[in-house]
């Protein structure tokens, strides 16, 4: 999957990526941001796919939560 | 919900596969849901970190995916299962303005809102009557069982205030459900009105009814969706605002309505033989014989 990206890049895509969602509201942002560093790579494999899925699914939608 | 879904093997020992990477979402709550299921596994491994500083960011992450969980809306319900009407009908009333008897035994009221009704030429004391159906149809007590065709508007059904109007098929038990929009003094002139509930009790079985009283009404035609009577079918139901008044209402789209309940409190329809509660005078009974309630709700 992502085990060739090297962590701490893999780990910047996905600080990008939780700053531009549209489904996180600013609190939960910051909360995913303190423990990114934290996380096991599986679990930033997970959010990168839920994040992902997340982005298509707002896609159509008007307007940001937050 | 999301706790029984909580990752079995946080340690991360188990195949890659494990992770659940799945179809594509159809909802924010879907996806705010997986987040919530990985801030589960994510803090059930941070917790037994050492620095205090990470055990409270997952914490807080937790708190954060819970809250933001609870505020995604839910999908909409009705709290019945009858699909609104798509057009409005009006077919065999009177093409010339005036006022009709109408034959009060005939007269019903259907899951969609719609009124059926025979009615019979003025000066007219016998016969079959005219058959009719119509959906947008003010109400109007009176002290006669007419139907009013004004020169433009919708037609006016002037019923007795013990005039009762059949729900059809609103019972599931078997029993029938009557309506009485006047009884108790829910009188506020010739407007729309429908029931309190959007969900009758489930009426008795063999020959027992329900009867409920009161009524919400509006000025202008409430919206199709909020026309519809079912009988429940989860412990759901519409609550009802109390003291009698009158409020401004957009609902229909029509502006400048207003709408007016007469006092009383909704209740859930529960299934089955739950009691059917609620309402000015708080009147509540079921039984063999019937069960009777009043109340109204405002929508």
């Amino acid at each position: 999957m992502s085990e060739d990206r090297p962590i701490a890049e893999r780990r910047r895509e996905l600080q990008r990526l939780i700053r531009s969602s549209q489904l996180m509201d600013p609190v939960l942002k910051r909360q995913w941001l303190r423990v990114l560093p934290h996380l096991k790579p599986a679990d930033l494999d997970r959010l990168e796919g839920i994040l992902a899925q997340g982005a298509e699914v707002t896609a159509g939608e008007p307007g940001p939560r937050d | 919900m999301t706790n029984k879904k909580r990752n079995p093997d946080p340690d991360g020992s188990a195949p890659e596969s494990a992770s659940p990477t799945g179809p594509s979402l159809a909802t924010n709550g879907e996806v705010l849901e997986r987040l919530l299921d990985l801030a589960y596994d994510v803090s059930s491994y941070l917790r037994h970190r050492a620095q205090p500083t990470i055990r409270v960011s997952a914490a807080l992450l937790l708190a954060a995916s819970l809250a933001a969980c609870s505020s995604s809306p839910p999908p909409p319900t009705s709290p019945n299962d009858v699909a609104p009407l798509s057009q409005e009908v009006r077919n065999g009333l009177p093409n010339r303005p005036g006022t009709y008897p109408i034959l009060p035994e005939t007269l019903t009221r259907d899951q969609q809102g719609v009124y059926h009704f025979q009615y019979r030429q003025p000066g007219a004391n016998s016969g079959q009557g005219t058959p009719a159906t119509v959906s947008l149809l003010k109400l109007n007590q009176s002290n006669a069982n007419t139907l009013e065709i004004p020169a433009s508007g919708d037609p006016i059904l002037n019923i007795t205030e013990n005039t009762p109007i059949e729900m059809a098929n609103t019972s599931s038990g078997g029993g029938y459900s009557y309506w009485r929009p006047f009884y108790g003094g829910y009188y506020y002139g010739p407007r729309y009105y429908d029931p309190p509930y959007q969900t009758f009790p489930s009426g008795g079985s063999g020959n027992s009814s329900t009867t409920i009283d009161g009524s919400r009404s509006s000025t202008a035609p409430p919206p199709a969706a909020a026309r519809t009577i079912g009988a429940a079918h989860a412990v759901s139901g519409q609550a009802g605002g109390t003291g009698a008044g009158t409020a401004a209402s957009g609902k229909a789209g029509v502006g400048g309505g207003s709408s007016t309940s007469g006092g009383g409190k909704s209740s859930a329809a529960a299934p089955a033989s739950s009691g059917f509660s609620g309402g000015k005078g708080g009147a509540s009974s079921s039984g063999g014989g019937g069960s009777s309630s009043a109340g109204s709700s405002s929508s």
